[in-house]
């Protein structure tokens, strides 16, 4: 029951943000996934892999995954994945991740934190929700350095709620009070963080100190 | 019956480079940043970037010796190279997780046989011994620790009957070097370790620091450098907290001392 690896399609690859591109990957064969998944993903015959959370949801038609690949310098596998054409193959395995997962029965508030590229998983998830439950209440919360470092930030800007570093104060305890403080009072109320490590560390204590029940607090660590 | 238990050491280790191969001990000299030697040198790339296993599995093959000045790399198929301790040289400012961290460059030599072995330019720092990294301030005692390479703390344990209970549930069991623990602990139940708080282990007092989360590393196969899925996955399903997949537990100690295998373990 363990995926294996096998070949994928490049059916898109599009600018969707300042350093990230997304990559629509048609798989050989089409496995279901949950929200908040992810796959590793390699050039043919290499043995370097690196992991990317899904970015669609899985209620989308078609047998395709989108990915958010953010340039790396001097990465390995990153500047090879923004050079492939369409139509080009690479390897992927998966869906994996057990731990970040949305389940389509949660129909209580979600909250979605996240810092820069860790906006992937959080896409699925919100896109899924959003196809499950249209007029759930959820509070999609994005720290970056500005706009321009927001995957699909035109097509999502009149719905996150933003902190931009570049100019703006980091993401803190005050700041998530008006957005936050009263969904974290609400036990059915489900919290998914995802972005570097001290983010999470501070963005976890802070919907706790708010009210957030531990069982409802995932975290997805963006490396 | 306090101290009245059956908990005994039963491995201590050390990850002289962060990332490769460990060396087993019998017993070690604990200093400042925990273990002598652990993660006292680190790999990194051309910008400084720290590389591990994460990025490159195969530093799972590259074994370590430590000499009286230096260490040894060798990996199969290479000559090995011995690395003398440079104390003065470039220095390296980088980040381990977002803590800052300033090494010295060990020299070209090694920068040629790792850039080699890894087929992608990368260098060996070693701490700047007039560095101290403290632990991250939240974590922190008002003992004001430090910590040399590591991820964030000085000491890793796992308890086997942790590792037991993981295996119970896994189709192939896993050996204990996926975990890259400094200290076993042999005896007592699965995940003990979450609720310890203070504990003393031959003439050391240790504080549990922060429940170790943990990344693709211990999907590596230690003996062959190969990545899979497990045991992440199988973790995933039941030891997920939020602040990630949670097994062993980091600890701080409180001073100097010495820990050796079959030391027991006594809870404070």
């Amino acid at each position: 029951m363990n995926p294996s690896w096998q070949k994928a399609k490049i059916v898109k690859s599009a600018p969707a943000s300042f350093d990230i591109r997304s990559l629509v990957l048609k798989p050989e064969s089409y496995i279901p996934y949950r929200a908040g998944q992810h796959y590793e993903l390699r050039m043919p015959g290499s043995d370097i892999s690196r992991k990317y959370s899904i970015a669609s949801s899985p209620y989308e038609p078609g047998d395709s995954l989108e990915f958010g690949v953010q340039l790396i310098r001097n990465g390995v596998l990153s500047p090879q994945l923004w050079g492939l054409a369409e139509g080009s193959e690479i390897e992927i395995r998966g869906p994996l991740g057990e731990s970040f997962v949305w389940d389509a029965d949660a129909s209580g508030p979600l909250v979605l934190l996240g810092a820069g590229s860790g906006i992937t998983p959080l896409l699925s998830i919100y896109r899924a929700y959003r196809f499950k439950y249209p007029h759930g209440t959820c509070a999609f919360v994005m720290s970056a350095k500005d706009a321009s470092r927001i995957m699909h930030y035109d097509a999502l800007k009149d719905i996150l709620i933003t902190r931009f570093t570049a100019t703006e104060e980091r993401i803190d305890l005050g700041f998530l009070k008006d957005p936050v403080g009263a969904l974290a009072k609400n036990p059915q109320a489900l919290f998914y963080i995802c972005g570097p490590d001290g983010f999470i560390d501070e963005m976890v204590d802070n919907v706790l100190e708010l009210g957030a029940l531990e069982a409802n607090v995932k975290s997805e660590k963006f490396t | 019956m306090e101290g009245l238990n059956n908990l005994r050491v039963s491995e201590v280790n050390i990850y002289p480079v962060k990332s490769c191969a460990g060396i087993a001990l019998t017993s070690g000299r604990v200093v400042d940043t925990g273990f002598e030697h652990d993660r006292e040198w680190m790999i990194v790339d051309g910008e400084g970037n720290f590389i591990t296993q994460r990025q490159h599995p195969k530093l799972a093959l590259v074994s370590v010796i430590l000499f009286p000045g230096g260490v040894r790399l060798a990996a199969e198929g290479r000559s090995p190279l011995d690395v003398p301790i440079l104390i003065e040289g470039t220095r390296i400012q980088t980040e381990v997780w977002e803590s800052p961290c300033i090494g010295i460059d060990q020299g070209e030599s090694v920068e040629s046989w790792l850039t080699d072995f890894m087929g992608r330019q990368a260098r060996l720092i070693r701490m700047a011994p007039d560095f101290k990294r403290p632990v991250k301030e939240k974590y922190q005692s008002e003992k004001k620790e430090v910590v040399g390479f590591a991820d964030g703390f000085p000491f890793l344990l796992i308890s086997e009957a942790s590792l037991e209970d993981l295996n119970s549930r896994l189709a192939e069991k896993l050996p204990m070097n996926r975990f890259r623990p400094n200290i076993v602990v042999a005896g007592g139940t699965p995940y003990q370790e979450d609720a310890w708080q203070k504990i003393k282990i031959g003439d050391v007092v240790l504080r549990a620091a922060k429940p170790c989360s943990r990344c693709e590393i211990t999907t590596v196969d230690q003996a062959t450098g190969e990545k899979g899925i497990e045991p992440l996955e199988t973790l995933g399903t039941y030891r997920t907290k939020p602040k990630g997949i949670m097994f062993g537990q980091n600890l701080a100690h409180e001073g100097p001392g010495t820990i050796a295998v079959g030391d027991p373990v006594e809870l404070l």
